[in-house]
């Protein structure tokens, strides 16, 4: 199987030993304070929310303008290499990356909220369903930005209004339109798991559904990913 | 596909009235009714001075770039709309050596190389023959984050060479080179076009043009203002000898002398070409010194292809 871009970031993943040491530790340090600190657990959730989140946001957006602007991704590009594979390739290896990165974090989470194991596997989905979709939006976002400042604002811009979207600093009332369309932002269902785990009490919305409406969530972001896939690429071609 | 009228050959490249327009409304012109023919097996310079237009001609060329205006046909495709199958038969050399930091030399040649469609197998061996040739093989499995910059551009032209490109694009492709990495690179562009593929080059290096390239052509403001064989322009250039002057003058000398022709006078430099050798030598100083002009400095050499740009354009293309 040819897939160069997939194995290109695990590879490089393996090479940045420092930055793979900070991506463990950094958020394993932040999700210990907080979980460790005493703060309620509903608003200790919102926050292993918002830090997961922009984890995933930001780590796709940032390496992609950087890589464009240093000419890289234009190279690769070029080379003639599908635009679908090259984006979806990416993603997907990216966001295995940090799931495998937020493991100690999302364990410590787990021992610490007592969590059964079936709690504990649903966070796990759950986390890699939200940094899919949070890997695409960072290329989205880095493809829309025309410079990196202009990356990191559209990607925590972007963030916040999702997470604020996907009913994380606020409940709408069930059944509401509202209710029905936050559901399909899988960061809402990143939110369920962790106050799950955390042991706040089960959102009205629980069960399988919210599941089913985030994991079209993050088919729908990546068959749009792979359908503007071209202009992205092109876009990454350009030099800015 | 369409053939050249020359050499019958096909046409690699064959560009009409291409334009780029960028800026404000698209009201600057990086290339200005651009055509230009390139044969298959031919190497074909690009020169200019800086702002031009030659790297923008390059970008069109490698599909990097879209043409405001204009037909692009590259190896009989349409490049407004490049496929897979287009970009599989170019290879690239950018200016900026850009690389992945992390991997080490030979890691990154196979990434481009795997990218570009090759197995395993032949990307290895591909890799391993052209990292040889170009002597990057002794550090190839260091990180290119530990390259010299000459380093790194042995790297690219490597990484350009591997899949055996129908179609070469190469910006400034001695840049940083030594001497016998030079000499490297031109015989392996010497095979590449025995091998029938097409090889644009940008450089500013005048002396690598007239050895490595059939034609060359001048851009200036975007616009093509010459082309044709380094030898044929430089006979058209008039005069054997460049005989420059450095000077102190208040303005510009109105030097008129049998035999000789200005191409550039200022109040500090007057730059003319003689058809009879140094005969006009001591009518030209007498010239100038009788204007009232100090002579500080003579430069005597063969016109090159710097000369023929000075004289088509009255601009220096080193300078602008």
């Amino acid at each position: 199987m040819n897939a160069p871009v997939w194995a290109l970031e695990w590879r490089q993943a393996a090479r940045r030993r420092r930055l793979l040491v900070l991506n463990v530790a950094v958020p394993f340090v932040l999700v210990a304070s907080i979980a460790l600190g005493g703060a309620p657990r509903a608003h200790a959730a919102a926050a292993y929310a918002v830090l997961f989140a922009m984890f995933g946001v930001f780590g796709a957006a940032v390496p992609w303008a950087r890589e464009v602007e240093r000419g890289v991704l234009g190279r690769v590009v070029l080379t003639g290499i599908e635009p679908r594979a090259l984006l979806l390739q990416r993603v997907l290896a990216d966001a295995l990356l940090d799931a495998l990165e937020l493991l100690p974090a999302a364990l410590l989470l787990a021992a610490t909220g007592r969590a059964s194991a079936a709690t504990t596997a649903g966070l796990a989905l759950a986390l890699v369903a939200g940094l899919l979709f949070a890997n695409a939006l960072g290329i989205w976002l880095a493809a829309l930005a025309d410079s990196l400042a202009e990356t990191a604002l559209f990607a925590a811009v972007a963030t916040l209004l999702l997470l604020h979207g996907g009913g994380v600093f606020r409940a709408p009332a069930p059944g509401s339109a509202l209710a029905v369309a936050q559901s399909a932002i899988p960061f809402h269902h990143l939110h369920d798991a962790l106050r799950g785990v955390a042991g706040v009490a089960p959102p009205a919305s629980g069960g399988v559904a919210p599941a089913l409406w985030s994991g079209a969530g993050v088919l729908a972001a990546l068959g749009v990913t792979a359908l503007a896939a071209p202009w992205i690429a092109a876009r990454a071609a350009r030099v800015r | 596909m369409e053939r050249d009228g020359r050499t019958d050959r096909p046409l690699a490249v064959a560009a009409r009235g291409l334009e780029v327009a960028y800026g404000r409304d698209a009201g600057r012109r990086a290339l200005v009714e651009l055509d230009l023919e390139v044969a298959r097996g031919e190497v074909f310079g690009v020169l200019g001075p800086n702002g031009a237009g030659k790297t923008t001609l390059l970008g069109v060329l490698a599909t990097r770039l879209a043409a405001s205006a204009g037909t692009l046909a590259l190896l009989g495709g349409d490049a407004r709309r490049p496929t897979r199958s287009l970009r599989r038969r170019i290879g690239v050399v950018p200016e900026e050596p850009a690389h992945i930091e992390a991997l080490t030399g030979r890691e990154n040649a196979a990434f481009f190389a795997r990218a570009a469609g090759l197995s395993f197998a032949d990307a290895r061996q591909r890799v391993g023959d052209l990292l040889e040739r170009l002597g990057l093989a002794s550090d190839a499995d260091r990180p290119v984050s530990e390259y010299s910059h000459g380093m790194r551009r042995k790297l690219l032209l490597v990484e350009a060479l591997v899949h055996r490109p129908d179609l070469l694009i190469l910006d400034e492709p001695a840049l940083g080179l030594d001497p016998p990495s030079r000499q490297r690179l031109a015989e392996l562009l010497g095979e590449r076009a025995a091998a029938g593929a097409a090889i644009v080059l940008a450089s500013n290096d005048v002396v690598d043009a007239e050895q490595w390239c059939g034609r060359v052509c001048f851009l200036h403001g975007g616009r093509k203002v010459l082309e044709g064989a380094p030898a044929e322009l430089l006979r058209a250039c008039g005069g054997t000898t460049r005989i420059e002057c450095r000077l102190s003058a208040g303005r510009a000398p109105d030097v008129r002398v049998d035999g000789l022709d200005v191409a550039l006078a200022t109040s500090e430099r007057l730059v003319a070409h003689s058809a009879r050798g140094l005969a006009p030598l001591p009518a030209l100083c007498a010239s100038v010194l009788a204007g009232g002009a100090a002579i500080h400095a003579i430069e005597i050499r063969r016109p090159d292809l710097r000369d023929v740009f000075l004289r088509a354009t009255g601009a220096e293309l080193e300078a602008a």
